[in-house]
């Protein structure tokens, strides 16, 4: 049942990207749209879009799914690729998650109690990845944010210090 | 004095979920599993038990150790009991294992010479340091557990000498020195080891050693003697107590402390001085090394459990001399049990001391350790014995790898986490005990690598327990440091 539910949570965003990347690439009034959808006062230009996606009363979805498909649409990406936002972070600088101002980025996001509160950090983030032409994967992004977790602030964690998670997640021992 | 309490008849022996038996009780009924008693106890029990059977009966060589079998032993140990019960009075003219004529030497308190008991200014942290009464069966025990673990120091009241013109008892400007480690203790108390079966007179069977394997040990050049009740020394350097340093029997339960129980104490001072692992001498079933220039021994360790060690007392099953330890009683037993019996155990543990100037005391992070495990006697062969070394081998760098890990969570926010990392690791081998048993059926069935991502889960809870991650800067740390083990869980997979 749990299986089924992440599966339902992961193929909504991954569904929402790929309808977004589709299309960005005919709709130019779609782009400017969502261009505009992290911004507070201009948020509401894209919410025609968003509605049929999320619910727009409540503002943890709607923050979220705003964030992520205003980063989509400056991004300009054909295609969602693996890569998640603590890799993005560390791949933006020339030092990777050597780098100083990546590592204080990181734990700013790490600080983070809400899905909300995150997207705060992540916008700025997507800028930026956009500006070094580092690709993100929005879907999971998106994912993360609507289910933010200590689990998910672990997972970007090792993801920026480029470590692979085992399968600790149940000890019998 | 009138003869009192005798241990054949008597009921003092500690039975694991049983309760007190006698000597006779233990040859006569098979169906007691396990010794009882704290690990030292239950090492000079096993040895004084092991002594009565080879003094009842030595095996010429392996067959006629099989022809015996543990019925064999258990008759011939009962009847000799029987026929020597007047040596076993605990009180008496002749008292059991002591020494009427050291009756001038100062009276100690029980509670003085038992390490697990707090005296004089020492802290009592648990009920159990309490000094207690003791009863008739407890200081027999108390008796036998002073042949072989008493604590070096200045209890020993050495002013008395039996033995006219003996120098050991004093220092060089002649007053009476401290007394000597028990030869079972040591420094810092040896690790023992014996063969268990499914009783206790399997056990002893087990543990039997036949004349020609005797007389291959290098420093008992006497052969397997005459038991110590037989016949009590004079003094510390009489001509029996000369032969008790060199015989089997001697060793099995050494004089080390001349004592005399009286009322409210008992009469102490040094016995017989046993030569140490540095002069050749040691207990069959401590495991040595004498292929290095300074001669090594194994010894208790609590930080290091003893299943750590197994593989380097078993390192004869590969035929490695060089650098690895030898523990006579495993490789005596093993050659002689693999051909017998489908399954036996292996028991290590003993009593690590501290030494001070002489003294010794069990205080800070001493105590007993005791662990046990099974075995198929089949597996016994250097294909079960490299694979298990190999897996030992990956559990000794995950310890490492945690260790290292939990370090560096901590210098990652520039603290001191040495405690912490130690603490981590020490975590780790806890956990990793648990399927300690687990690992030498899986490397007797050829599986060992399946148990390899359970280890690899074992690092990581022992890692994560230490490196917390509740701030940013935590989880920071702990994502940069977090041992990264996936070549262990993808190794089953692939």
């Amino acid at each position: 049942m749990l299986i089924e539910n992440n599966s339902n949570k992961n193929s909504r965003s991954a569904a929402f990207v790929a309808y977004v990347i589709k299309r960005l690439k005919k709709d130019n009034a779609f782009g400017a749209a969502l261009r505009r959808a992290d911004n507070p006062d201009t948020e509401i230009q894209g919410w025609e879009y968003l509605v049929s996606w999320c619910d727009l009363d409540n503002t943890i979805e709607r923050t979220c799914f705003a964030t992520v498909a205003a980063g989509l649409a400056r991004a300009k990406q054909s295609i969602d690729t693996p890569s998640s936002i603590g890799s993005a972070i560390a791949r933006s600088y020339k030092d990777g998650n050597q780098d100083d101002s990546a590592k204080r980025k990181l734990r700013h996001l790490l600080a983070c109690n809400t899905g909300v509160e995150a997207c705060h950090w992540v916008r700025p983030l997507l800028r930026l990845a956009e500006s070094r032409g580092v690709r993100i994967n929005f879907g999971l992004l998106l994912n993360d944010l609507l289910y933010f977790s200590p689990k998910v602030k672990e997972r970007w964690a090792m993801d920026f210090y480029g470590r692979k998670e085992d399968k600790d997640d149940s000890l019998d021992a | 004095m009138d003869n009192k309490f005798n241990l054949v008849d008597e009921k003092w022996i500690p039975i694991a979920n049983y309760g007190l038996v006698s000597l006779a009780d233990v040859f006569s009924q098979s169906h007691f599993i396990a010794l009882g008693g704290n690990p030292i106890q239950k090492i000079a029990l096993t040895k004084l038990l092991l002594a009565i059977a080879q003094a009842a009966y030595t095996p010429e060589d392996d067959e006629d150790w099989i022809h015996i079998g543990t019925q064999g032993m258990a008759e011939k140990a009962l009847s000799y009991l029987k026929k020597k019960k007047d040596c076993f009075w605990l009180y008496g003219v002749k008292p059991f294992l002591q020494m009427p004529s050291i009756v001038k030497a100062t009276k100690q308190s029980y509670g003085a010479v038992s390490a697990s008991v707090a005296t004089g200014n020492t802290t009592v942290l648990v009920q159990s340091q309490i000094e207690q009464n003791l009863t008739d069966a407890e200081k027999a025990i108390l008796i036998v557990e002073l042949c072989n673990f008493a604590l070096g120091g200045k209890k020993t009241d050495n002013s008395i000498v039996l033995s006219p013109g003996y120098t050991e008892k004093s220092n060089e400007k002649g007053k009476s020195s401290a007394g000597k480690p028990g030869p079972a203790l040591g420094f810092m108390g040896f690790l023992h080891n014996f063969l268990i079966g499914e009783s206790i007179l399997e056990s002893l069977w087990f543990n039997l050693i036949p004349k020609n394997q005797i007389i291959s040990a290098p420093h008992l050049t006497k052969g397997i003697g005459i038991a110590p009740w037989e016949g009590m020394p004079q003094g510390e350097d009489c001509e029996k107590a000369k032969e008790l340093k060199t015989t089997y029997l001697g060793r099995l339960v050494p004089l080390c402390r001349f004592v005399l129980l009286a009322n409210d104490g008992l009469h102490y001072s040094e016995g017989i001085f046993y030569p140490g692992y540095a002069q050749g001498g040691f207990d069959l079933s401590t495991g040595v090394d004498f292929s290095t220039a300074k001669a090594r021994v194994l010894w208790v360790d609590t930080e290091k459990r003893p299943w750590r060690q197994l593989t380097s007392l078993l390192a004869f099953l590969a035929n490695e001399k060089k650098g690895s330890f030898d523990c006579y009683q495993l490789r005596f037993g093993l050659s002689r049990v693999r051909n017998t019996q489908c399954k036996l155990g292996i028991w290590s543990g003993g009593l690590c001391v501290s030494s001070n100037a002489g003294e010794q005391y069990a205080s800070g992070t001493d105590d007993f350790v005791e662990s046990e495990f099974f075995l198929e006697t089949a597996w016994l062969g250097e294909s079960w014995f490299l694979q298990l070394k190999s897996e030992m081998a990956i559990i000794e760098s995950l310890a490492k790898n945690v260790y290292g890990s939990t370090m560096g969570f901590y210098k990652h926010q520039f603290a001191e986490g040495k405690d912490q990392a130690t603490q981590a690791a020490n975590l780790f081998w806890q956990l990793a005990e648990q399927h300690f048993q687990e690992l030498i059926n899986a490397c007797g069935s050829d599986t060992a690598e399946s148990l390899r991502p359970k280890y690899a889960q074992i690092a990581l809870k022992a890692y994560d327990t230490y490196c917390p991650k509740n701030t940013a800067r935590q989880l920071d740390a702990w994502a940069a440091n977090r041992p990264q083990l996936g070549k262990y869980f993808s190794k089953v997979t692939s």
